[in-house]
């Protein structure tokens, strides 16, 4: 996959996010600021490891707030 | 003892059993009447003004006929009113059921009829739900100078409750799907208040308490009621969700100076902020429910500069019966037993296990709930005739610590509340495209999230069309922390010769 934020926003509504709520999004703010919840996000995190073939570590996880850090993060990595 | 009136507490263990209302709010109303005792939205209510409530409530309950031992389910946001309504219960010798506002009706259902609620009294967000029409009720608001603003407040006498009288009632999820209800006496919490709150992290009447677990939780109910009146301290109540924004939001309003949550939370508070540094006027933070990976802990002290004093327990043990010491944490280390606590570790023939080998956790404390609300054979199972509780965890000790290291049984514990991954099987299955299936736990983020495999019906392929669907069926059908992250297809699932499921080979 090509990662740009608007993949990643695909990405989001596969795992059943909200279309508005993604719509919404603005990727240079936290993710948790924006509505996405303890529930959709390491959902999110499990479908964006599967669809970059990357590994994102415990301490990763908490490192990863904004779109903006996904799409840097899967960059540095592929 | 750290200088609150605690030390009055000891009469419980002594024949002369107190009833934990009269405990809670007596000595407040007498030393210091007028001290805000909570803090809701912009109502600030005094220890006077909480009594009052309590009396009026304890008035309307006995005009419904409630008396000891009957159950009134208490099915409301947290404020100063779900306090009144507990404690009114208590008072006149009857046991408060609380219930979370976000179940479904048939969980309503199922409580209410298992406990057989002598009345409820509900949020009006739950006024239309069939469940809770089917006893005398009363919908109420969450301002407690309007609740029940024209009933007498006049002070009623304590009931007088004994050793194995009832004090309250929670309920939690059962490995079957049904949730079983763990009753507790009266001096339950006084022992948890006793050695955890005081002497463990040493809760003082100066002290203003927060936490992001809700009173239909013991973890919530301890520090928001019990803990923060037994020290005649004061508390901040959040009948919202608790999202970071909200969280952070109050924590700014009214500058709690300790506060609990389970690792979920803190792991949100922690992705919603942009800044490297976050400023926190708490002098420590507590945290329970789940296991709190080392990580977590670490990061959450690289923010704040604040120490996470990790602990476990659970609804039968009442409280934290293992925990760490504000000032001597040990990362990854759930700490050492709460004073009080008998701790064993043993192996699958009882036997305790030597230091550092994995052993099922069992637990004894004057706190134990003595058996589930009338379910004799899971009881037997759980509470060991030798006073012992079979919590279910499995961990490891060295050098005098304790590490969680899981469950022994099927149970998921998410966000602090346990799941039964039968409860999620029965809905998956109810999907047309589902032919078997099988939850287990994974970890996401170090936290363990449900995981589905799933075996599809002929007819049926997997695709990301499909995985969506099924969220979605998750989606309507499961409370939010109960969803999936992530579903998986297989052609079949690994089962033993007698065609059991093996789920430590899905957690591969």
């Amino acid at each position: 996959m090509t990662v740009t934020i608007f993949a990643l926003k695909e990405l989001m509504l596969a795992t059943g996010l909200d279309a508005e709520l993604v719509s919404r999004i603005d990727p240079a703010r936290p993710l948790i600021q924006q509505g996405v919840d303890s529930v959709d996000y390491p959902g999110f995190i499990l479908a964006f490891e599967e669809a970059c073939g990357v590994k994102v570590s415990d301490a990763d996880s908490l490192r990863l707030k904004t779109l903006d850090d996904f799409l840097n993060f899967a960059a540095a990595r592929t | 003892m750290t200088g609150n009136h605690l030390e009055g507490l000891n009469a419980v263990n002594s024949p002369c059993h107190t009833n934990l209302a009269a405990c809670l709010l007596l000595p407040n109303v007498e030393r210091h009447p007028d001290k805000i005792v909570y803090l809701c939205g912009d109502d600030g209510v005094s220890y006077r003004q909480l009594a009052e409530g309590v009396y009026r409530c304890a008035a309307w309950l006995r005009e419904q006929g409630v008396g000891h031992g009957d159950r009134v389910v208490i099915a409301l946001a947290d404020s100063p009113v779900f306090v009144a309504a507990f404690l009114a219960s208590n008072l006149i010798g009857a046991v408060p059921v609380p219930v979370s506002t976000a179940l479904p009706n048939d969980a309503y259902q199922y409580i209410v009829g298992d406990s057989d609620a002598r009345v409820v009294l509900i949020a009006q967000a739950l006024a239309d739900l069939p469940a809770l029409a089917t006893r005398p009720r009363m919908i109420c608001g969450e301002r407690l100078d309007e609740f029940l603003p024209h009933a007498a407040s006049a002070p009623i006498a304590a009931a007088q409750a004994g050793g194995d009288d009832l004090a309250y009632m929670i309920y939690t999820s059962g490995s079957t799907g049904k949730p079983k209800g763990v009753p507790h006496r009266h001096a339950d919490f006084l022992f948890s208040a006793r050695t955890y709150a005081d002497q463990v992290v040493g809760i003082v009447e100066g002290d203003r308490l927060f936490t992001a677990s809700k009173m239909t939780f013991a973890y919530g109910l301890g520090c928001s009621l019990m803990f923060t009146m037994l020290a005649g301290a004061s508390a901040i109540l959040n009948p919202e969700a608790s999202t970071p924004e909200q969280l952070l939001c109050l924590i700014e309003q009214h500058r709690p100076s300790v506060f609990f949550a389970v690792p979920t939370i803190y792991v949100q508070l922690i992705r919603s902020v942009s800044e490297a540094r976050l400023e926190l006027p708490m002098r420590f933070c507590g945290s329970a429910g789940e296991r709190l990976p080392s990580f977590v802990l670490d990061a959450w002290r690289e923010l704040t500069g604040l120490e996470l004093v990790d602990g476990i327990g659970s609804t039968e043990t009442n409280y934290v019966v293992i925990s760490n010491r504000p000032g001597a944490v040990l990362p990854g280390s759930a700490g050492t037993p709460v004073p009080g606590c008998e701790i064993r570790l043993v192996d699958d023939s009882g036997q305790d296990v030597a230091s550092g080998v994995s052993g099922q956790l069992l637990v004894r404390c004057a706190s134990n709930a003595r058996a589930y609300w009338q379910q004799p054979q899971v009881s037997a199972a759980t509470m060991l005739a030798d006073g012992f509780i079979r919590t279910g965890d499995l961990m490891r000790e060295e050098g005098g610590f304790y590490f969680h290291l899981g469950r022994s049984d099927d149970m998921l514990k998410v966000g602090g509340q346990y799941i039964s991954p039968v409860q999620l099987e029965d809905v998956l299955r109810d999907h047309p495209a589902v032919a078997d299936c099988a939850v287990v736990g994974c970890l996401v983020g170090g936290l363990e999230r449900p995981a589905a495999h799933l075996v599809l019906k002929a007819g049926f392929a997997a695709s990301r069309a499909l995985e969506k669907e099924l969220r979605a069926h998750a989606a309507a059908n499961l409370a939010d922390y109960m969803r999936p992250m992530k579903y998986a297809f297989h052609d079949d699932l690994p089962r033993n010769p007698s065609g059991k499921v093996q789920r430590f080979k899905l957690k591969q």
